[in-house]
């Protein structure tokens, strides 16, 4: 897989259009997944992808293989997050229910309510937590990049990154302790 | 009742991803702009792996580097200066230690490890210089003692080197210079007396003190061989204590009439001053018999130009003639 991807991106750099095209489809889903979460509706994340992938061409002369490609790809897409969140749309840093768009995934009916119920309120907590707290839960666990890469593609350390992960996990827990409390009390009523 | 923490991270591990839009895709890839190719790109391996260690490291490796080269210069310089010490001190020992010391700075080639050739020839043409210079020095040593004795000799010979008759005849010039200054000394008082009475219609001067203006200094009224007597430091300080010299005008009459009348006389030697300013050198002691008192006045007669008179102080009262006047 790396090598494959690691002749993908030298191609890309030789001017090779269609190894670009497979890069787009190795990572385009992901970007659009992490700015959809991120923004607040879905034209604006199919702008800032458009725009990361913009930024992505450009800088690939530059890219020297210091960290991984999804790494380096979501560092982009971070950075262009945080561009138009500063520039065009500071109110707007809040995204929409986006979890309630996506199709659930196979359980039983019982368990598969409950388990909706959690994980709404848990995608709910998050979009609430500060941004530096709620990129990296994004990063690492939406996106599913290591606690190096989510480093690398914010810029900070990575005892920062578990710093905050460690933060918004705990708020997280209070969280749901306070919503789970509060279905208790409805049910008895 | 808590929700575990561990289903917290795999329920956000699960969460749903949003599907792109369709079209998304081909607007990508029609948006791909690839950047023209570098001339000098990096290669696979540089570009898609990272660097060596060493190529990431090496800010740390540097200072480390320098400052292990720093350490490792900084002890071999001190293990050479404790052996340049120890063998200073060795050296130092033996020099000591060798008897006997050598003398006047001379160089023990032993200690020292053994000078070469052209050093002990430096050394022996040095210490050759030295015997010379002391040499030499003796000598001047005892030029300068013989000197010293000659200028003793010298000293002693100026002091009592004259025999008596060098002496008496020393004595002798000096009474003669003597005798010559003070008829000098006569010779100019009888002028001052010329000088006076020509302002003072011929009249002689009452005293010497009226002729300060015509006598140059007081000094001229001490005679050189009267050594009781000091010259006045100036008129207004001159008393009669000042004078050596007798004054015999004072009894009046004129300059111009009775010129062979004494107006000074030296009482130490004898010599007088008369009127018309000449001065007869030491008649009063050789010969006295032409001196004579005449109303008062005291006249130089020769013996045989006085028909009568006197001698005052005289063993006689006549005159006797002088063949050497």
């Amino acid at each position: 897989m790396d090598n494959s991807l690691d002749q993908l991106v030298e191609a890309a750099r030789a001017g090779d259009k269609t190894a670009a095209v497979g890069l787009i489809e190795l990572f385009y889903a992901r970007v659009y997944a992490f700015l959809r979460r991120l923004a607040s509706n879905e034209a604006d994340a199919a702008d800032l992808t458009q725009r990361t992938f913009s930024r992505v061409w450009q800088a690939l002369p530059s890219f020297a293989g210091r960290s991984s490609v999804a790494c380096w790809i979501h560092g982009i897409a971070y950075h262009v997050y945080v561009d138009w969140r500063r520039a065009d749309h500071p109110a707007e840093s809040r995204s929409n229910d986006w979890w309630s768009a996506c199709p659930a995934a196979d359980a039983p009916p019982d368990e598969m309510a409950a388990r909706a119920d959690l994980a709404a309120t848990l995608y709910a907590s998050v979009e609430r937590l500060e941004p530096g707290l709620r990129e990296s839960v994004h990063l690492h666990y939406y996106q599913s990049l290591t606690l190096e890469e989510t480093a690398g593609a914010m810029g900070v350390a990575v005892s920062t990154v578990k710093y905050r992960l460690r933060l918004a996990l705990d708020h997280l827990h209070k969280k749901l302790d306070a919503a789970e409390g509060g279905r208790m009390v409805r049910r008895a009523r | 009742m808590n929700t575990p923490e561990q289903e917290i991270e795999d329920t956000l591990r699960r969460a749903p991803a949003p599907k792109a839009p369709a079209g998304l895709k081909d607007r990508l890839a029609a948006q791909i702009q690839l950047a023209p190719v570098r001339a000098k790109a990096p290669t696979s391996a540089q570009a898609l792996h990272p660097r060596s260690w060493l190529g990431r490291w090496w800010p740390a490796l540097a200072p480390a580097a320098v400052s292990l080269a720093c350490a490792m210069v900084v002890t071999v310089q001190q293990t050479e200066i404790r052996d340049l010490k120890q063998t200073l001190e060795a050296l130092s020992q033996g020099a000591t230690g060798q008897a006997p010391v050598p003398a006047q700075g001379a160089v023990q080639p032993a200690a020292l490890g053994g000078p070469s050739e052209t050093q002990q020839q430096e050394i022996a043409r040095l210490q050759d210089l030295a015997r010379r210079l002391a040499g030499e020095i003796a000598q001047l040593e005892q030029l300068r003692a013989e000197n010293e004795k000659l200028r003793a000799r010298v000293a002693a010979a100026a002091a009592s080197g004259l025999t008596p008759e060098e002496e008496a005849a020393l004595a002798e010039a000096r009474e003669k210079a003597a005798l010559a200054r003070c008829g000098n000394n006569l010779k100019q008082l009888g002028i001052s007396v010329k000088v006076w009475a020509l302002d003072n219609d011929q009249l002689l001067p009452p005293d010497i003190l009226c002729m300060s203006n015509e006598i140059a200094s007081p000094i001229t009224l001490i005679c050189p061989s009267d050594t009781g007597r000091q010259a006045a430091a100036g008129w207004s300080a001159y008393n009669s204590a000042n004078c050596s010299y007798e004054y015999l005008g004072g009894s009046g009459g004129r300059s111009d009439e009775e010129p062979d009348r004494v107006l000074f006389r030296c009482p130490i030697h004898g010599s007088i001053g008369l009127a018309d300013a000449s001065v007869q050198m030491s008649v009063a002691k050789k010969h006295p018999e032409d001196l004579v008192w005449k109303d008062g006045k005291l006249y130089d007669k020769p013996h045989d130009a006085l028909p009568e008179g006197k001698a005052p102080g005289a063993p006689s009262q006549g005159s006797s003639p002088d063949p050497s006047r």
